[in-house]
């Protein structure tokens, strides 16, 4: 096993830069937001996300956004775990760096520890941020691909049922029907006013057609076929009408786009938030790094006393929260 | 002598009565008038009884009754059928609209030079506009109501195709997102018996590394194993770190996935429950349509039926007046021959009016016959 120099990884760790993926993130993120925006200012929001959301996923951008960040990705986490394995095989050795005073050699050695784990920590921390944000941004791609597809379809639906339901609005005042034909009802049949009086050019007399006047077992049939016609009608809207101008689909579809948005604004929060423990986590590293070079090269003194605080402090906050969140999720993980 | 005298008297006598009688019978056959029939006059009949010949008046008011009901229903129909159609009429408004003014040649050169500035003057020109008017019930044809109801058919039916598509596309919708839901429960399931995994590798990474700590705490620096101990707790660190961070990843994506399917479930209810409304759309308006195709023929067969029952009902009105006259013709003729009448003016007098009547009844039956033929023709149509 080659030894690794201290050299070597201060190097792999100072390669891993973030700053191409994060602006990814940021590009992404704003993408979302003026859906997110657009859809929640907007009246007749469900058709104008739809169509939003296949507009967005149409430009050329979106797509080779998306293979970017995978690609990006992936080249930082295959820097850390390359950061991970040299910082592991690192053999501390008290050569140079000895002063002699037995206590500094001792810190050196304590907070070189502490520092390389703190290392190790961020290392490991800064890769499953990052892995998380691409699967989040995968799974909503999906979703939005998925909502895409049906889209269009959803929009002539809407649109039809609309025409329905205000065509039997108006079709409500048809004339009623009496109980059987062939009483002799002789009253006339309703006449209601109406707007919905469909234009016609006065037309020349048509020629009458010629009819049995004979009523045959077939015309009997075919009356009473048309009562029982009227009848469904009536039960029908009476039952049906009231639900469909009631809550009209424009209800719905907002109501299923509501969910949509609930979730696309979850993910940008997450992705917002991990984002930001990306960055920390990346600069915290570099100073630990720093620090852990001095470390090994001169060793240890009052100056970065400071600083070794601090970073420490923070590696400890950082660990116990973490340990935290995983019994959590263990509990929770039980509860289900 | 005097039996001579006797005798010759009596000749005289025998004479003289003859020609009394001769004379009293020619006296009595004198006041008949050329071209009467001289000899027959009715017996008395013992068995007769003058009564009139008359049978009771039909009374044709209740056949006026299912006119008038018919002409009822026609009107309501009429009065549905102007409520719910507009005429469109043709109206010719003026409108202002601006033209360039028409400059002579000079001018117009000047326009072209740009010296002169061309101006536009306004004027009033004719627009042909259509206008929709309501209707009135009384300009309106029992048959438009046959094609206001084709026409409402086939747009309904026209629409009713496009919503029997999108139907069936949307249940395609329904069918792809419960297939995507159903993969979506699949990776949950396989993340989290993977999450089950890691926690339990985890555990005992735990469990090893808290022996390792103790071993590590109570070892002294110097013992030969010291930095093979310190190297293994080292690394059971990291690797407790990285098969905790696992778990969280694992957690994440379980979170995640339950969120989308969630999502995904509502989303796809709502769109199920368009697919059933539309499906009952289809359908009604698919019997609604057959309905009305009924209604069509059933509207065509009233009017018919109220122009044949009209004719009828005039036919049978005429005939109830043919019986009328009839019987009027039938009384007088009866009343003639039941008085019995031999004195010839009061004869003449009846027999007069007898002709007369059966004149005016000649003339009436042409003419209803006529009419009756018309109507039996037109009802033989309707009835073919």
């Amino acid at each position: 096993m080659k030894a690794v120099s201290i050299q070597e990884i201060s190097k792999s760790v100072r390669s891993i830069n973030v700053t191409k993926f994060i602006y990814q993130v940021d590009h992404y993120l704003k993408t979302s937001a003026q859906t997110i925006r657009q859809s929640r200012n907007g009246t007749g929001a469900g058709k104008r996300l739809f169509q939003k959301i296949w507009f967005l996923t149409k430009k050329r951008g979106h797509g080779d956004l998306y293979a970017e960040m995978d690609q990006e990705a992936s080249a930082i986490l295959s820097k850390s775990s390359l950061s991970l394995k040299q910082m592991s095989d690192f053999r501390f050795r008290m050569n140079g760096q000895s002063t002699g005073v037995p206590e500094t050699d001792e810190k050196t050695r304590v907070y070189f520890k502490k520092i390389r784990r703190q290392q190790v920590e961020l290392l490991l921390g800064i890769s499953d941020e990052i892995e998380i944000i691409r699967n989040i941004v995968n799974q909503s791609g999906q979703m939005r691909d998925i909502i895409r597809n049906h889209s269009e379809i959803m929009e002539k639906t809407t649109y039809l049922i609309d025409i329905m339901s205000q065509r039997f609005s108006q079709q409500s005042a048809l004339p009623a029907p009496g109980p059987e034909p062939e009483h002799g009802n002789t009253s006339p049949l309703k006449t209601e006013d109406d707007d919905s009086a469909l234009p016609v050019s006065v037309p020349e007399p048509e020629k009458e057609r010629v009819f049995s006047l004979n009523t045959t077992e077939d015309e009997l049939r075919q009356a009473r076929h048309l009562s029982d016609t009227f009848r469904n009608m009536r039960e029908y809207e009476d039952s049906f009408g009231a639900k469909l101008n009631g809550n009209s689909k424009k209800g719905s579809l907002e109501k299923a786009s509501a969910a949509y948005h609930y979730l696309v604004q979850n993910s940008y929060e997450e992705i917002e938030q991990r984002k930001q423990r990306v960055i920390t986590g990346v600069r915290e590293l570099r100073q630990g790094c720093d620090i852990l070079k001095k470390l090994v090269i001169k060793g240890y003194s009052d100056r970065i006393q400071g600083e070794l605080d601090v970073l420490i402090w923070k590696h400890d906050n950082r660990a116990d929260e973490f340990q935290r969140h995983i019994l959590e999720s263990r509990e929770m993980g039980n509860e289900k | 002598m005097s039996d001579k005298n006797e005798t010759e008297n009596a000749i005289m006598n025998v004479d003289e009565k003859l020609d009394a009688i001769l004379s009293k019978y020619n006296d009595q056959a004198k006041p008949q008038s050329p071209g009467h029939s001289t000899g027959y006059r009715p017996p008395v009949n013992t068995y007769y009884r003058a009564q009139n010949v008359k049978s009771d008046s039909f009374d044709a008011q209740n056949l006026q009754k299912v006119v008038d009901e018919i002409k009822v229903i026609e009107d309501g129909i009429r009065n549905i059928i102007a409520a719910r159609t507009k005429k469109v009429i043709e109206e010719k408004i003026p409108v202002e609209k601006q033209r360039p003014v028409k400059y002579n040649t000079f001018d117009k050169t000047l326009v072209s030079l740009g010296l002169k500035k061309q101006q536009m003057e306004t004027y009033t020109d004719y627009e042909i506009v259509k206008k929709e008017v309501p209707r009135q019930p009384d300009e309106v044809l029992v048959s438009e109501f046959r094609g206001m109801i084709e026409d409402y058919i086939n747009s309904l039916k026209g629409l009713n195709e496009g919503l029997r598509d999108t139907v069936v596309e949307v249940d395609g919708i329904v069918k792809n997102l419960t297939e995507v839901s159903d993969s979506f429960s699949d990776q949950i399931h396989s993340d989290r018996r993977a999450y089950d995994a890691q926690i339990k590798y985890s555990k005992e990474l735990e469990g090893q590394l808290r022996e390792i700590v103790l071993i590590h705490e109570s070892m002294s620096p110097i013992h030969e194993r010291y930095a093979q101990v310190d190297k293994t707790r080292d690394h059971l660190e990291m690797a407790l770190r990285e098969s905790q961070g696992m778990e969280l990843k694992y957690k994440t994506n379980i979170d995640m996935g339950v969120k989308y399917q969630t999502a995904l479930k509502s989303y796809r209810t709502l769109i199920n429950d368009f697919k059933e409304t539309g499906d009952i759309h289809v359908n009604m308006v698919d019997k609604f349509a057959d309905g009305a195709g009924h209604m069509k023929i059933a509207v065509d067969n009233v009017s018919n039926i109220c122009a044949g029952v009209a004719k009828v009902t005039q036919s049978m009105i005429m005939i109830v007046e043919s019986i009328d006259d009839g019987n009027r013709v039938l009384g007088r003729y009866a009343s003639l021959i039941g008085d019995q009448i031999s004195s010839t003016p009061q004869w003449q007098m009846e027999y007069n009016a007898l002709q007369e009547a059966e004149a005016n009844y000649k003339k009436n039956d042409e003419v209803r016959l006529r009419q009756i033929e018309d109507n039996r023709h037109e009802i033989e149509n309707l009835i073919k």
